[in-house]
């Protein structure tokens, strides 16, 4: 599912740039593989092996003979050195425009230095210099420095009628935005494509609202929030005694226990998966309501959280576990508390309650502020993962009624309904274990573990709330669930024969589930605390939003009258609906129309449009399937990566209007090391490399061999993308050229879906798009990389030090240290390259010129309309 | 009449059983389905996918929710079951079908109506004055004109169409069927507006047919005026007019007859190129969306109904030809 970026949470780092380390490097090659045979097999072989070695030898010679004319044309200062100098740093001499560059870049790994002398934990990872003594082509462009986050966007860039008429903002008029696809429901609980994002960041809000330009989170509904750290008594605590009971009804501190994978029964039906049922009792045996039981890898268990997994039981006191990483475990349990926890000499901490709301507060002795913990006294802490939002009182729907804590705990029920049409919402929440309110403009959040998106999830929450007065007032006549139709909406947990008896409905029911899902009050016309409300949507042709001109907070209250999203699929329709004055902003350019058709730009165009481009966060792939014995070699893959003219390409054929990655964390974002140049379209180099890896061409054919097996594969390419279809062919054409046979295979989505899952691929190509600071597990952990896993580690990379960093990454809250754990990843895959990492593309539009107050973030969708405005003698559409 | 009618209505029940199990073998052996929609949305392969959270465990309900992953045939049973209850639903969001497929439909039955209705105006003298006068100027130049209109392809020429209209500054709206403040006017302006939208679309749908149809018109009359009848109403002296209209036409129209077997299902089945182009939200932009994203339901929604609609349109054709020609008879001769 995507994500809107301004949705996620990162704490305001700003990006450090990064360059070149130059010590070591860091290289995990397969090992070459021996030949084994008898008879004729073994003689044929043995012939083969000579041929090799005899071209080998030639390429090498060739490679020095390259090497020495290379060293001439920089010594004569001529000729494309640029590029190529790379080849032998010691003989170059570096021209004035590169010793500036190598200054930055000296000061930038200085600084990268700096950090990991800071964090001697982070592992250390040197981006690879050289693999099997060749070394590595790098590209010289595109530091990325000038781009930095958290300076001020400018305003309507681009405009010369905006800059030769200043103007005040004003309301009036109407912007129509094309969006390429429609949404089925505009509900953002059932329904999270993007285009249903895009409308609804005008409709629903957040408890704290992600900056466009700092990305850092302001207040919002919430005018301010208390994060504390929860902290597990040891059992023991005197006066909290914490046991476990489980099969054998004893009660126990602490428990080890080994959870087994399901058996893998032929026959059909679902594996039998494993239960095992704990109680949370005390020292007489009686059980504890919501008592916390915690399973922490014994040893190492792949995929596992390091931190543990962290349950509580039920009001009875009981808790399944089920559906875990299979392996050993000891399972602790204990009382909870929290507070900011601080830490002091011998293990011991100190546990300060920060909030009001805290019974630690309560229960402290007066005139003490805090709790001192010896380190016997308690098993484990967890940072940050209660949260405590205050909400702003001024904050209303936009039929006026207040929004409330009620409103918050209606929507955690719905997403934990499980008939709730949200699965992939509720996979996001499903460790926001509990949302208390405390007051109706109070509420509390626990986050199941430590995890640097927690605060993001619980301010985030906002956006899938469901107003809940509106509900219990649609229900009373709703016709959609005739059966309960009349009855009144609760938060209490009721069977369905106590809501019959009550006439009440709950919101955690079945009943209200479907009704959720089907009636079209709130999925056509959502209602929201934003500053635009649902108008109307003409289904397959447009949504109408108007201004809330009763929006709680008028400062931020939109300009424009109403703003209207209209459904074009095709991009020259699009285009002449622009043109026709059919829409204003025409979202979403290829650029091939971006630079071809606008190119001049045309008469029509020029006096009343602006063209803009913007970065979003996203990047294009090759991504290898690790499976594949060829793929498996680090040599083979990086030297794919040197096949692909990346500069070219992108100069080329996408008209600079993107930048280069090495990585996969957004460019802009503060994952990215910028000190890791993409690997150099070098062929050269690349045919020595699979030299070195044995794929020589054998028989003559014009294709590489190694072992009898040809160096032939096939892409998988989506349907629709002149760029992908243009660079594919690109690519192919420079495989061919070294004497590898790539196959082209398009199929359209469903059936290219059906492949990537089942990971039937050689090599695919596709972008993503991720949050400004993306969470790497997914795409890059090991869990994900066996075959029975249709998970986004499509290309089944798995690496040990990978595991590391990531579940690092997860768990590390210090932005800093965050960073760098990043950093390390970064290099890591860039010396594996499981993927060829390709370009972090711009977004294309062209808009009317009328429109002020125009900026570009670098996020998604990277505008926000609710700041556009037209001066009142410009304004075409009058309000009525 | 009535007893072979009833007979041949009866004969649909098993083929469209046929068509049904067919139909569904077909939609089901392509490769991909609901889920790929849901959980790497054809949204999604616009702008990319994210790979934040993992969905397989959502995906894994879905699957069991709506039987994907259970043998076939329990598949086909769970749909026909569903089919007689019309509970046609969208896998990807649950909700019925129906909301989306009667709006569609209906936009689609009104643009073909038009356009039938033109074509049929339009083809028919012309098939009849090329006929009449076979081989002469007119009828040359008309032949290659229809020739040169029947191969041009309508993508190229709805975007002609298109530029000539922006260039020219006619003011003809160029996308959709509405504007955006239709709803705000009263019935006359509204309706005006409407019919703005309608004319390059209609325009583009019409053209080709138009060559096809005159084509067969022409044939059809071609081979009755040679007939010996048409002498001999010549010979006795009838005014040509008569000879045609009278005489020759209604003999004339079996091909045009034939043709209408397939005009039925060609009224619900929208053109996907000039509805894409055009932004029509109707039943080819529907059916076509609607198999990328494999829903299942809506794909064999309307492929029955094209089906039933065939099937009707064959048996009206039969009973047309005993109408327009006396010989044919569906009686048994004992």
């Amino acid at each position: 599912m995507r994500r809107s970026a301004r949705r996620i949470s990162f704490s305001g780092l700003a990006i450090v740039s990064l360059l070149i380390g130059t010590q070591g490097c860091f290289i995990t090659s397969s090992p070459p593989v021996a030949n084994q045979g008898g008879g004729d097999a073994a003689a044929e072989k043995l012939t083969a092996a000579a041929l090799k070695m005899e071209q080998a030898a030639d390429r090498l010679a060739a490679a020095a003979d390259r090497l020495s004319k290379l060293e001439l044309r920089v010594a004569s200062g001529t000729g494309p050195a640029a590029s190529e100098a790379t080849a032998s740093p010691t003989t170059v001499e570096a021209k004035p425009a590169e010793t500036a560059a190598s200054s930055t870049e000296a000061k930038l790994i200085r600084e990268v230095d700096e950090l990991y002398a800071k964090y001697p934990d982070v592992p250390r990872v040197d981006i690879l210099k050289e693999l099997d003594g060749i070394e590595i082509p790098r590209v010289k462009a595109g530091s990325g420095k000038t781009l930095e986050l958290g300076a001020g966007i400018p305003v309507d860039v681009g405009n010369p009628h905006a800059a030769n008429k200043p103007s005040q903002p004003v309301k009036g008029d109407q912007v129509i935005v094309r969006f390429n696809s429609e949404p089925k429901s505009l509900n953002p609980v059932i329904e999270q494509s993007a285009v249903q994002t895009y409308m609804g960041q005008y409709i629903q809000e957040a408890l704290a609202r992600q900056d466009n330009e700092t990305f850092e989170f302001v207040p919002h509904l919430a005018t301010k929030w208390i994060i504390e750290d929860s902290v597990k008594l040891s059992p023991d605590y005197p006066g909290k005694k914490y046991r476990l009971v489980m099969g054998d009804g004893t009660p126990r501190p602490s428990a080890e226990i080994e959870y087994l994978a399901p058996a893998k029964k032929e026959s059909q039906g679902e594996p039998e998966v494993m239960k095992i049922v704990v109680k949370t009792v005390n020292e007489e045996g009686q059980p504890i309501a919501k008592g916390w039981v915690g399973l922490f890898p014994i040893g190492k268990i792949l995929g596992a959280p390091t931190t543990g997994y962290h349950n509580w039981s039920n009001e009875q006191g009981e808790l399944v576990i089920s559906g875990i990483i299979p392996g050993k475990y000891r399972v602790l349990t204990g009382s909870e508390i929290y507070g900011k926890v601080k830490p002091l000499a011998d293990g011991a901490i100190e546990v300060t309650p920060l909030s009001e709301e805290n019974p630690l507060k309560q229960a402290l002795p007066p005139g003490q502020t805090s709790l001192v913990l010896k380190a016997d006294e308690y098993q484990d802490i967890q940072r940050e993962t209660w949260m405590t939002f205050y909400l702003d009182p001024r904050a209303k729907w936009s039929d006026g009624t207040p929004f409330t804590s009620t409103d918050l705990k209606f929507a955690f029920a719905v997403l934990n309904n499980i008939t709730v049409d949200c699965d992939a919402v509720r996979t996001y929440y499903s460790d926001l274990t509990d949302l208390d309110a405390l007051s109706p403009l109070v509420v509390r959040m626990r986050y199941r573990q430590q995890y640097f998106k927690a605060f993001e999830f619980g301010a985030g929450i906002g956006l899938y709330t469901p107003p809940f007065e509106f509900f219990k007032n649609r229900l009373k006549t709703q016709t959609t669930e005739p059966a309960i139709t009349g009855y009144e909406l609760t938060l209490d947990r009721l069977t369905e024969a106590e809501e019959d008896a009550q006439k009440k409905v709950s919101a955690h029911g079945k009943r209200f589930g479907k009704f959720f899902n089907l009636d079209t009050a709130y999925n056509q016309t959502p209602l929201g605390t934003g500053p635009y409300m649902v108008e109307s949507w003409k289904k397959t042709d447009r949504v109408i939003l108007s201004r809330n001109d009763s929006y709680w907070l008028p400062e931020r209250s939109g300009y424009l009258d109403k703003l209207i999203f209209r459904f074009l699929p095709d991009n020259t329709t699009a285009l002449q609906s622009l043109r026709a004055g059919e829409i204003d902003f025409n979202y979403r350019m290829d650029p091939e129309q971006f630079t071809k058709d606008l190119a001049g730009p045309p008469d029509w165009f020029k006096d009343k449009f602006i063209k803009a481009d913007w970065y979003t966060p996203n990047y294009g792939y090759y991504c290898w399937n690790l499976n594949r014995p060829y793929f498996k070699d680090q040599r083979v893959r990086m030297a794919l990566a040197m096949l692909f003219e990346k500069e070219a390409f992108l100069k080329n054929k996408m008209y600079n209007l993107g930048t280069m990655v090495s990585g996969s964390q957004y460019y802009f974002g503060p994952g990215y090391d910028h000190s890791v140049k993409s690997v150099d379209y070098s062929p050269e180099t690349a045919r020595d490399l699979l030299a070195t890896a044995g794929w020589i061409d054998t028989n003559r054919d014009g294709i590489l061999d190694r072992d009898g097996v040809k160096l032939s594969f096939e892409a998988l390419i989506p349907p629709g993308n002149p760029v992908i279809d243009d660079r594919t062919a690109l690519l192919q054409k420079t495989l061919k050229q070294v004497g590898i046979d790539m196959q082209i295979s398009r199929m359209e989505w469903a059936a290219f879906v059906e492949r990537l899952k089942a990971k039937d691929f050689d090599v695919v190509t596709l972008s993503w798009a991720m949050p400004v600071e993306s969470d790497p597990f997914q795409l890059w952990h090991s869990s994900g990389a066996t075959p029975e896993s249709r998970g986004s580690n499509a290309g089944s990379f798995a690496n040990n030090l990978a595991d590391e960093l990531i579940e690092k990454i997860r768990v590390t809250l210090e932005p800093d240290k965050r960073a760098l754990l990043n950093y390390s990843l970064h290099r890591l895959l860039d010396a594996q390259q499981p993927y060829l990492f390709l370009y972090c593309s711009k977004d294309l539009g062209a808009y009317h010129k009328r429109f002020r107050g125009v900026k570009w973030y670098r996020l998604r969708p990277g505008f926000d309309l609710a700041e556009w405005y037209v001066p009142k003698d410009e304004q075409v559409h009058k309000s009525e | 009449m009535a007893t072979y009618i009833f007979r041949r209505l009866l004969l649909m029940i098993p083929t469209l059983f046929g068509i049904l199990v067919l139909s569904f073998i077909v939609i089901k052996s392509t490769p991909g389905d609901p889920a790929s929609g849901r959980f790497g949305g054809a949204a999604a392969a616009q702008g990319g996918m994210n790979a934040e959270r993992g969905t397989e465990d959502a995906e894994k309900a879905f699957r069991k929710n709506f039987k994907l992953d259970e043998p076939l045939y329990v598949q086909f049973f769970w749909f026909v079951g569903r089919i007689f209850r019309g509970e046609m639903i969208y896998y990807t969001k649950q909700g019925s079908i129906w909301p989306d497929l009667i709006p569609a439909m209906k936009i689609t039955l009104m643009i073909n109506s038009i356009v039938f209705l033109l074509v049929y105006l339009l083809a028919i003298p012309m098939g009849i004055f090329s006929a009449t006068a076979p081989h002469s100027t007119g009828d040359r130049i008309m032949t290659l004109t229809l020739f040169v209109l029947y191969s041009l392809p309508s993508f190229w020429v709805a975007e002609m169409l298109r530029l000539g209209v922006l260039e020219s500054n006619l003011g003809l709206p160029v996308s959709g069927l509405q504007s955006p403040n239709a709803d705000r006017l009263s019935l006359l302006p509204w309706l005006w507006d409407y019919t703005l939208h309608l004319v390059l679309p209609i325009l583009c749908m019409t053209y080709a047919s138009l060559a096809y149809i005159s084509r067969q018109m022409r044939a059809g009359m071609l081979e009755v005026v040679r007939q010996d009848y048409i002498r001999t109403a010549k010979a006795k002296g009838c005014s040509p007019a008569r000879v045609i209209w009278v005489h020759a036409l209604r003999n004339s129209l079996f091909p045009i007859i034939t043709l209408f077997a397939s005009l039925l299902p060609a009224l619900i089945g929208g053109s996907v190129i000039i509805e894409y182009i055009f932004n029509i939200p109707g039943m080819g932009k529907l059916t076509i969306d609607s198999v990328f994203s494999r829903e299942y339901d809506m794909i064999l929604v309307t492929m029955m109904l094209s089906a039933v609609l065939t099937l009707l349109g064959i048996l009206i054709s039969d009973i047309m030809y005993v109408l327009v020609d006396p010989r044919v008879s569906f009686e048994s001769k004992n």
